[in-house]
């Protein structure tokens, strides 16, 4: 059975990090003003600053840096801030069957895999990067519909938007993926 | 080993700091002393640069740098060079099979030198380190225990633990693994003021990275990295030597005159710098290269080196013109090809006025003040990220990731699992590195087994398991079930690396055989490291006397006096292992009680079983 037997259940209790970073709570924040606030608590927190300092308050610093990590790293870009915001709200997307994705979607997935799987085995980075563009427009067009439904709180239409964010973001990795494997 | 004698005792008066660049071909040890950058000199000439090479002759004598450089032509099997190349791999990852001899071992790759004894890589690496040491003591008349080592930002986790691992052996503590490129910036940064985003491209003799950084007051922050660990000047060199040969002649060429026209092609590459052609001798007739025919050689290498530039900038959510400055660092970076191509890419001339042998030293020399300076009078701090993924091997063999490359670090991540069948009472953990979907095409890491499950219906367990990556980019997990709170902790020990107790033993086992420059230098620090041990756990044992009763004290103190005497010379072997052994023994219960005070989480041990 070996490692088959474990599949993932979901991400532990989430945390607020807009909390953690003393951010308001939305899906519209300045990317200037996430990178001020993190650069500012990591400068307060970060555990080479008591590099030289007893281990507790190097421990401590640890603790509060990884805190604020999560929190950037979770904020900082859309799709992520999306989500975490989703799950906030209780929709955690990370979570196996959280949400179904609409027969549409799969079969719109389904069909492009099919084109991808195709160029990557003839080799032809030219349709890989074609199909690459669709996907970005596609996904960034997902991440638009979704962040006004989560501007309007509506939070069961925001997740299946972002359900499709997700599905092209996975096919825009592997498309990645089939480009590095491309010979020189 | 778990006794007092592992307890870091944050009271005990240290040495100079230094930072050093373990480079794949030279190496170097920058400090700053007094506020003054310094690099310091290696070899007897003033030079800085230490050739990063260490040969090994049959009667046990071991030689490093410019000395050990002299027996590349006479005896190439047991010179090795471009050890770094090495670090961190099993046999089925080594380039340049024919250059060494190797032992058909399985884990890490070992070279059979002087007669068929193995080396490690690791081990390879340690007498360079240990050759740099005592060269930056020699010049400061002082001690140097703790030091910042760059390694190649895109670096894996068994490639950063089998460093770590080289600068014990060497007698070293690694206050910091910092990444080169970041290492780059740093100094650069501190020195110019600059500020905005900034790309780090270093091509060195045998790695590649590139890295994207963002420079704000004084705050550096990584944004990606990218890389090659197995991409550099020696790609160039071989190039050549395949250009000129043909990819099957060379194949078949035996080490001695492999290894000739690689030192051929090297100074050809490095005359076409500032040449149009060159001649050059391989295999006893002369060859009329041009730069041309060298930069048609090297086309797919500048390929995937473009390919990687131009990705990492997009992973830094950039445009690869929008930069502020390009900075080139590795001695590959010469290269005209090299700079051409970084300033088609970026849209700009690189900045190329640092030398590019010495920043990196440099920069790891910075850090190293930063994080000694005790009034943190500095406002300069680094902020770095995982090059790659962290993940585990869920369902189908598909590589689940935990912590995404360029995540910040250190970080936490946890993700919580539950049991596939009814009363199921064990679970396999698997834990990779890598950014392929399936585990096969990942490096694997560790893998272990949480047991004592309560059994219960299929999806009733909560297993969270915690990945948690330190400042040095280094992984630890713990598994944890929620319900019976049963939890197991594993350092990752990768499979083609040393374990802790592996390099202890070979720290003891050097006074086996007494016998030679090397044993008897090898003597000399582990005298000085138990030393340093014995007044550690002294210390901590009177710090926390009142955790022990009475007879415990009485056993760990008599137990140190033997060991203090077991130092006095003449030095026996047998009696100072037993004597260390017997202080570990009767300190362990109580330095577990001080070690599970401090940190939350109990450990119940299991070790890993490497994969």
């Amino acid at each position: 059975m070996a490692a088959d037997s474990a599949f993932r259940f979901s991400i532990v209790a989430s945390k607020n990090y807009f909390d953690t970073l003393g951010l308001p709570e939305s899906v519209d924040l300045d990317p200037a003003m996430i990178e001020a606030r993190y650069q500012e608590l990591a400068l307060r927190f970060h555990p080479d600053r008591v590099s030289t300092q007893a281990p507790s308050a190097r421990r401590q610093a640890v603790e509060m840096t990884v805190e604020v990590n999560e929190a950037y790293h979770a904020l900082r870009n859309p799709t992520n801030r999306a989500l975490h915001l989703l799950t906030i709200h209780g929709l955690d997307l990370g979570q196996e069957g959280a949400i179904a994705a609409p027969p549409e979607l799969l079969e719109a997935v389904m069909e492009k895999r099919e084109a991808l799987e195709t160029a990557i085995g003839a080799g032809e980075p030219e349709a890989i990067s074609a199909l690459s563009k669709r996907a970005t427009g596609l996904r960034d067009a997902a991440l638009v519909r979704g962040t006004l439904a989560l501007r309007e709180q509506r939070w069961e239409e925001a997740a299946l938007h972002l359900v499709e964010v997700k599905y092209w973001k996975r096919f825009l990795e592997e498309a990645q993926r089939g480009l590095e494997r491309q010979p020189l | 080993m778990s006794g007092l004698l592992h307890i870091e005792d944050p009271a005990r008066p240290r040495g100079r700091t230094v930072g050093i660049d373990l480079g794949t071909t030279n190496s170097l040890v920058a400090t700053v002393d007094n506020g003054t950058l310094r690099v310091l000199p290696m070899e007897a000439d003033g030079s800085p640069l230490l050739a990063s090479i260490v040969h090994y002759a049959a009667d046990g004598k071991v030689t490093v740098g410019r000395e050990a450089a002299t027996h590349l032509a006479d005896d190439p099997t047991n010179t090795l060079r471009s050890v770094k190349r090495f670090m961190g791999k099993v046999l089925a990852d080594v380039p340049d099979h024919q250059a060494y001899n190797f032992a058909a071992s399985p884990g890490l790759v070992r070279f059979l030198v002087a007669d068929g004894q193995p080396v490690s890589p690791i081990e390879a690496s340690a007498e360079i380190l240990r050759h740099l040491r005592k060269r930056a003591e020699a010049h400061f008349s002082e001690k140097i225990e703790r030091a910042v080592v760059t390694v190649p930002a895109y670096f894996d986790e068994s490639q950063r633990q089998g460093t770590i691992s080289a600068a014990r052996l060497a007698g070293l503590e690694v206050l910091r693994l910092l990444s080169e490129p970041t290492a780059a910036a740093l100094a650069y940064g501190l020195d110019t003021g600059a500020q905005g985003h900034y790309a780090v491209f270093d091509l060195g003799g045998g790695t590649f990275d590139v890295s994207v950084l963002k420079l704000k007051d004084s705050v550096f922050q990584v944004m990606a990295v990218g890389g090659d660990t197995q991409l550099g000047g020696d790609d160039f060199d071989r190039a050549i030597v395949n250009g000129i040969l043909g990819t099957a002649a060379v194949a078949t060429l035996a080490a001695p005159p492999f290894a000739a026209s690689m030192a051929a092609a090297r100074a050809a590459k490095e005359a076409l710098t500032t040449n149009e052609s060159v001649t050059m001798k391989i295999l006893d007739r002369e060859e009329a290269v041009t730069r041309s025919d060298f930069e048609r050689w090297i086309a797919p290498i500048l390929l995937r080196i473009e390919e990687v530039l131009r990705n990492t900038v997009r992973d830094a959510e950039l445009e690869p013109t929008g930069l502020q400055g390009v900075i080139l660092v590795g001695g590959s970076t010469r290269v005209p090809a090299i700079r051409a191509l970084a300033a088609s890419v970026f849209g700009r001339a690189p900045i190329t006025d640092l030398d590019p042998d010495q920043v990196v030293a440099m920069g790891a020399a910075r850090q190293a003040a930063l994080l000694a300076d005790e009034d943190h009078s500095s406002n300069a701090l680094l902020l770095d990220v995982i090059p790659l993924s962290l993940g585990l091997e869920a369902m189908g063999g598909v590589a689940e990731k935990i912590v995404e490359r360029n995540s910040p670090i250190p970080i936490r991540r946890a993700q919580t699992f539950t049991t596939f069948e009814d009363g199921q009472t064990g679970m396999d953990i698997h834990v990779v590195q890598g950014e392929r979907e399936f585990v096969a095409d990942c490096r694997s890491l560790a893998r272990f087994r949480l047991t004592g499950i309560p059994p219960g219906p299929a999806g009733a367990a909560r297993v969270q398991v915690t990945f948690e990556v330190d400042a040095n980019g280094l992984l630890s997990v713990s598994a944890h079930e929620l319900a019976s709170g049963k939890s197991q902790r594993v350092q990752v020990q990768p499979s083609a690396g040393l374990t802790d107790l592996e390099v202890e033993s070979m720290l003891l086992a050097s006074l086996d055989n007494a016998e030679g420059d090397i044993q008897r230098r090898r003597i000399a620090d582990l005298q000085v490291e138990a030393m340093r041990l014995a007044s550690g756990a002294r210390r901590q044992l009177e710090i926390h006397s009142e955790k022990a009763d009475a007879r415990e004290l009485t056993v760990i103190r008599a137990r140190l006096d033997a060991l203090e005497a077991a130092l006095i010379a003449p030095i026996e072997a047998d009696r100072l292992r037993e004597a260390l052994r017997a202080v570990e023994e009767a300190s362990a219960p109580l330095a577990e009680r001080l070690m599970n005070e401090v940190v939350a989480r109990a450990a119940v041990g299991r070790r890993v079983e490497d994969f």
